[in-house]
């Protein structure tokens, strides 16, 4: 599993890859030469490696400053001939559905994917959104693999696919898809090699009077599904229960079988295309069922299309009991279309839907979680050790309480989204979409006609504000909204693993590249603004409450790299803690680095008291900034 | 069930109910209690249990008779002025102390005098230009005491000043402050004195002031409105004016248009004449050139008597056609405090309702 296998020329070898990497590999495969992304989990790696091994064969490959920009340049690559990608979570499909809605009635030229990682159980997004009803909104064809082998292979169907209708063609990954690593059986690079030349020869329009051809097109599409298998049948022939399935959820339900000794009873037919659907295939497979019980992630979406299906050919086909979300029959403990499916939650489902006993299964799934989790301390999401954005909350927690005017901070989407959480002391009142924080507060700042008094704060990421918060603030600018909006700038897009954005001084590929500095937009706005460093909190909560009272929008850089970044170059300072000095847990601190500001460095051994977790110390000094006895020091010389 | 986290209780009973007098005394004595715009606040919870902050908050739950007890040794006849020994008029014989003072400028005469024999080592005072918001200063000479002369009529967080001065090791302090400021220095004098080492040991003399309210910051805006921007040279409020002299001018108003910025939590004072300190002052409503002086503990009798002998300071009996003015705005107040508010923090004993009922 090293990127260097992504670019290995021997096909037929096999190499373990990540799904990234085989989403990636398929790409180089199928010639693909335009990429695209804004980082989001789990999907962000594949354009990573795509920018690392690309060069050799030709490749382009850049960190847009949002999926819109990236969906729009990968476009135009398709209109000029050029097979290409766009890589984002369905965050992102979001902010660029404006965009796909408009190309589906264009068309494109050359194939274009786009890869969608989903992330059900929302293991690293603030919301589990099921994108393919906006790709099906926006009549991209949506293709779904069970394993990383399928992974590469289907990437290169879906170019296929994407030029033989002309429309571009979804791959949908899911966090088990995208983060697990299996082995790949490697293709034919040769493609990768031969030159291409971009050049524009037609046009692309939208006019309402496409919406026609866009649905041949799509027909054509349920057509291709038809002759391409894309349904996959495994069990005993013309078994009366089948589970439909999707993705990785065809595994599970495969499993699940087994351990119910099901197999020769129930069969699992699986379908790579979850949209549009090959009717005619499946009516053939209907036929003659009597019970039918879907898994796929997260929403009932295939669900919905076959029953939909089925109830217009019910008189062909006989009836069909169905067991789905809707009816509550396949639900995970937070119930139906909440959260991922696994081979326990199938067992479980197969077992009610059978009326038999679920086995008394030591192995199963949650067994085995309980059982190596059982004695791991919970732990809370929190912010690294020394990490900026503690001491960033720090400041503005302290301000807001000294400003005593019931002030309140709108979150937005970054590692800082955590602030939500104890290790953000709960500072925020609201977390929506990249720069959507902003955007609340451009309607706070403008409601002082209604009594509105509370000081607003909006805290966003330096990668979100060249992502989102620009146009809200030109906004907030004409409209004379009063707010102070923080921008926590680490240099980094930190929370999807230190992709450079618009403001780093080197591409997606490691070159250099014009940065774009934060204050010379913000100056061309016209807002005022202040940088200021937040490992000096004194300094900041100062700041903080200078600025608040002022009228219109306000600016604070709060400028201190990301930690992680930092650790790498190797720490500068050493902290220890002088115990002559330290109150502990005493009147006049009351654990003020273990528990008040609780970064993870600063801990409270049960008997030797205070410490410093040299291992995790970064050096960044804030605790000794607040220490009330001035107890935590400096190691001379460090 | 009682809630035992004296950050909790103090934010509980005295900040959220307004009853914080923005004394000082509770600032700094940890990391999470701070000041801004002479409001205390809270930047994070504490979860000690019987913590400095309730115990020495002046609207914390306060035994009055005991507080006497400790402080006199005895309980009080006179419920209007509380303990005593003398009652006088004084003022300050030097003319640097008469021209800044708020009257005849004793206070700073006093606190510079004991500076000067070293009876106390630096004096935690309320400094800053009239007109504008005050700071809290220590002072350690003669013009540090000058500098913060005069009567700044906001509710100063003096006692912050007093933390940190304990916390850069001065021993031996001296307080001017109004009468909340005395009580939470005095409960953190007889609270924390034990071992030598503690805040309390380090507070020698309590001045107090007569005050019977306090204004909010916000009326600091209104004046610089009054005045529109001129410096502003002093300020005095009378029983009938706010006296604003700027550069040449006078400027009068009639101290309703001011009424609006008292502090809500003087409203509820029951202690116009800091009954606790070792010494209060006030004017004499009569004659700027004079103060009203009382002397209250052997340790204030002492200081008067050395200043006295040291030609500082000169006394006048104190005029008995103005005594029962005097027993009447103060008697009054008290007695309004009781029947209108019946402060919760107030605990009293059957001789002060009996005394009320006496009209006081
Ligand atoms: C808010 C307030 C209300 C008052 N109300 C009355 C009243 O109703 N009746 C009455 O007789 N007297 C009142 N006084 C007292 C009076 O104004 C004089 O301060 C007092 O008589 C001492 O006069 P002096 O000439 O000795 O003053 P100075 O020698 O000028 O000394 C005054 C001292 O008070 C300190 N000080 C100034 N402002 C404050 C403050 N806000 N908080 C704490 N310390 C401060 C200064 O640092 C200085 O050391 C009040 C004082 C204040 C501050």
């Amino acid at each position: 599993m090293s990127i260097d296998s992504v670019k290995i020329e021997q096909p037929g070898k096999k190499v373990l890859l990540t799904g990234n990497e085989a989403i990636a590999r398929g790409a180089i495969e199928a010639g693909m030469k335009y990429a695209t992304s804004y980082p989001g989990s789990p999907s962000a790696e594949v354009l990573d490696v795509l920018a690392k091994v690309g060069n050799p064969f030709g490749i382009y490959a850049e960190w847009s400053t949002n999926e819109k920009v990236a969906s729009e340049a990968a476009a135009a690559a398709s209109f000029a001939g050029i097979r290409s990608m766009t890589i984002m979570k369905p965050d992102g499909l979001n902010v660029a559905i404006d965009f796909f809605t408009s190309l589906a009635y264009s068309g494109i030229n050359a194939g274009m994917v786009v890869v969608l990682g989903d992330d059900p159980s929302a293991h690293s997004s603030i919301k589990e959104e099921d994108s393919r009803y906006l790709a099906k909104l926006s009549r991209l064809p949506i293709l779904e693999p069970m394993n990383i082998q399928e992974a590469k292979d289907l990437t290169i169907k879906a170019f296929e696919l994407s030029e033989f209708i002309g429309l571009p063609v979804v791959l949908r990954g899911v966090t088990r898809i995208c983060h697990a690593s299996g082995l790949v059986t490697l293709g034919d690079i040769e493609k990768a090699k031969a030159p291409v030349k971009a050049e524009l020869k037609e046009k692309f329009l939208c006019q309402p009077l496409a919406h026609p051809e866009l649905e041949q097109k799509v027909k054509k599409a349920a057509l291709w599904a038809e002759n391409n298998n894309t349904i996959e049948y495994s069990g005993p022939a013309n078994a009366e229960s089948i589970v439909i399935a999707t993705g990785p959820c065809a595994l599970y339900a495969k499993e699940a079988l087994i351990e119910l000794g099901l197999t020769d009873e129930i069969g699992v037919l699986r379908l790579k295309m979850s949209w549009p659907l090959p009717d005619k295939t499946l009516l053939g497979y209907l036929k003659g069922t009597k019970e039918v019980i879907f898994a796929e992630e997260t929403d009932p979406f295939i669900e919905e299309g076959i029953t939909s299906l089925v109830a217009y050919h019910g008189s062909e086909i006989g009836p069909i009991k169905f067991f789905g979300k809707r009816n509550e029959y396949v639900k995970g403990p937070m119930g139906a279309g909440i959260g991922e499916l696994n081979t326990d939650i199938l067992i479980d489902t197969l077992a009610e839907i059978k009326g038999i006993k679920r086995p008394d299964y030591s192995g199963s799934t949650a067994s085995c979680v309980e059982h190596v989790c059982g004695s791991i301390p919970l732990r809370d999401r929190a912010f690294c050790a020394g990490c900026p954005h503690r001491a960033s909350y720090w400041a503005i927690k302290a301000a807001l309480s000294l400003d005593g005017n019931n002030g309140f901070v709108l979150g937005d989407i970054g590692c800082y989204a955590m602030g939500r959480g104890p290790t953000g002391y709960n500072m925020l009142s609201t977390v929506h979409s990249m720069g959507s924080g902003v955007g609340l507060a451009n309607g706070f700042g403008t409601m002082q006609r209604f009594d509105f008094k509370q000081p607003v704060i909006a805290v966003v990421g330096d990668s979100t504000f060249y992502h989102a918060v620009i146009p809200a603030l030109i906004n907030a600018k004409h409209n004379s909204a009063k707010f102070l909006c923080v921008i926590l700038d680490n240099s980094t897009t930190a929370m999807t693993g230190h992709q450079p954005h618009s403001g780093s001084v080197i591409d997606a590929r490691g070159v250099d590249a014009p940065a774009l500095s934060i204050e010379k937009i913000i100056s061309g706005i016209e807002i005022p603004y202040t940088i200021a460093d937040p490992y000096d909190v004194n300094d900041t909560i100062d700041v903080i409450l200078a600025k608040l009272p002022e009228p219109g929008p306000k600016v604070l850089i709060l400028r201190q790299e990301c930690v992680l970044l930092k650790s790498k170059v190797g720490k500068n300072q050493k902290m220890y803690i002088d115990q002559t000095l330290c109150l502990g847990s005493k009147c006049g601190c009351g654990d003020l680095c273990s528990r008040a500001f609780n970064c993870p460095a600063n801990i409270n051994a049960p008997e030797q008291g205070k410490m410093i977790d040299q291992a995790l110390c970064v050096g960044c000094g804030v605790c000794a900034t607040l220490c009330p006895t001035h107890a935590i020091k400096l190691v001379e010389g460090s | 069930m009682e809630i035992t986290i004296s950050s909790k209780r103090l934010q509980q009973e005295v900040i959220q109910t307004e009853l914080c007098t923005s004394c000082g005394m509770c600032i700094g004595l940890c990391p999470y209690i701070k000041s801004f715009k002479e409001k205390t606040a809270f930047i994070h919870q504490c979860q000690v249990d019987d913590g400095k902050c309730y115990n020495i908050c002046p609207r914390g739950e306060t035994d009055w008779p005991q507080m006497d007890q400790e402080i006199f040794g005895k309980q009080r006849t006179d419920h209007v002025l509380g303990n005593y020994n003398q009652l006088l008029f004084a003022r300050a014989k030097e003319s640097d102390f008469s021209q800044k003072g708020q009257y005849s400028g004793l206070t700073s005469a006093l606190v510079s005098y004991a500076l000067s024999i070293g009876e106390i080592d630096g004096a935690v005072l309320s400094g800053g230009e009239p007109g504008k918001m005050p700071e809290p200063t220590l002072a350690t000479t003669r013009d540090d005491v000058l500098a913060a002369a005069g009567s700044k009529y906001s509710a100063v967080p003096t006692l912050l000043s007093l933390n940190k001065a304990i916390e850069e090791g001065f021993k031996n302090l001296g307080v001017v402050g109004r009468p909340c400021q005395v009580l939470a220095a005095r409960k953190m004098q007889l609270r924390y004195n034990n071992p030598s080492d503690l805040p309390g040991n380090k507070i020698k003399l309590i001045i107090g002031l007569f005050c019977f309210w306090a204004l909010s910051p916000e009326f600091y805006e209104f004046l610089a409105e009054k005045t529109k921007g001129a410096n502003i040279a002093s300020l005095d409020i009378t029983t009938e004016d706010l006296v604003v002299r700027t550069n040449g001018e006078e400027l009068k108003l009639p101290v309703e248009n001011i009424r609006r910025f008292i502090c809500p939590t003087c409203q509820q004072c029951f202690d116009p004449t800091s009954e606790f300190a070792d010494l209060s002052i006030g004017s004499t409503e009569f004659d700027p050139g004079w103060n009203t002086l009382i002397i209250r503990t052997d340790k204030g009798r002492e200081l008067i008597e050395q200043s006295i002998k040291d030609g500082i300071i000169e006394v006048y009996t104190y005029p008995a056609e103005r005594i029962p003015l005097l027993l009447q705005a103060v008697g009054n107040k008290k007695k309004r405090v009781l029947e209108e508010w019946e402060p919760t923090y107030l605990k009293l004993n059957e001789s002060y309702h009996r005394a009320v009922e006496r009209g006081m």
